[in-house]
């Protein structure tokens, strides 16, 4: 779901979604703030994902996403990522 | 009186220089005196320019060339992010490295708000008890 490194390209991208549906089948994300400035966006949101086992982790993620002739060009996570370690981990 | 991106944009800036030197009462005056401030990874938030002394002394303490870049910021009202490398020694030398980002709401020129969303796993591996 969070990568320390980047990923780049479509083929990558899929590849993560894929992974990332498998692992954790159900993900909401309910958005708490968006600001706007010229072609960036950053956004808070409050994840909930469930694995396949059935454990639910909760977090607060910002996301920062750089647009480029209408589409996405570029997205960064932050997040603290132990409540996805501990839901794996049981 | 209402301020601009501008405005917020150096108040970011003078922050993060007020935190590099310690300087507690520079850190406080970007501060509303109600301010709230968050870390992603701690249940419970900091509240008001008092308990945010508190606070920052114990970070100015643990840490030495403490070192805060803001390489991005953001600013759309009364809200902003700042994108943030952070470098610094812990008490005992040991290197700390983080990228992390800051989301702001801004009250009468000041930080009224600030979340931290930064990594603790990152943070325990780096200093070695995670």
């Amino acid at each position: 779901m969070f990568k320390d490194e980047p990923l780049h390209g479509r083929e990558a991208l899929r590849a993560l979604l894929e992974a990332d549906k498998a692992g954790w089948p159900e993900q909401r994300n309910e958005e708490r703030s968006a600001i706007v400035q010229g072609d960036a966006v950053a956004t808070e949101h409050r994840l909930t994902a469930t694995t396949t086992a059935g454990r639910t982790a909760a977090l607060d993620v910002l996301r920062i996403w750089d647009v480029a002739d209408g589409r996405i060009a570029a997205i960064r996570t932050y997040a603290d990522t132990a409540p996805l370690l501990e839901a794996l981990a049981g | 009186m209402s301020h601009g991106a501008a405005h917020y944009e150096q108040l970011v800036h003078d922050y993060f220089a007020a935190v590099e030197r310690g300087d507690l009462d520079a850190v406080l005056a970007c501060f509303t005196e109600d301010a709230v401030f968050r870390v992603s990874y701690n249940p419970e938030p900091v509240v008001g320019r008092e308990a945010l002394r508190g606070f920052f002394a114990g970070v100015v303490e643990r840490m030495r060339n403490r070192r805060e870049v803001a390489t991005r910021i953001l600013v759309d009202g009364d809200r902003g992010i700042s994108e943030l490398v952070f470098d610094a020694e812990t008490a005992d030398g040991r290197p700390l490295h983080f990228e992390n980002c800051n989301a702001y709401v801004f009250r009468d020129g000041l930080f009224a708000e600030v979340t931290v969303y930064g990594d603790s796993v990152t943070m325990k591996r780096q200093l070695g008890v995670g």
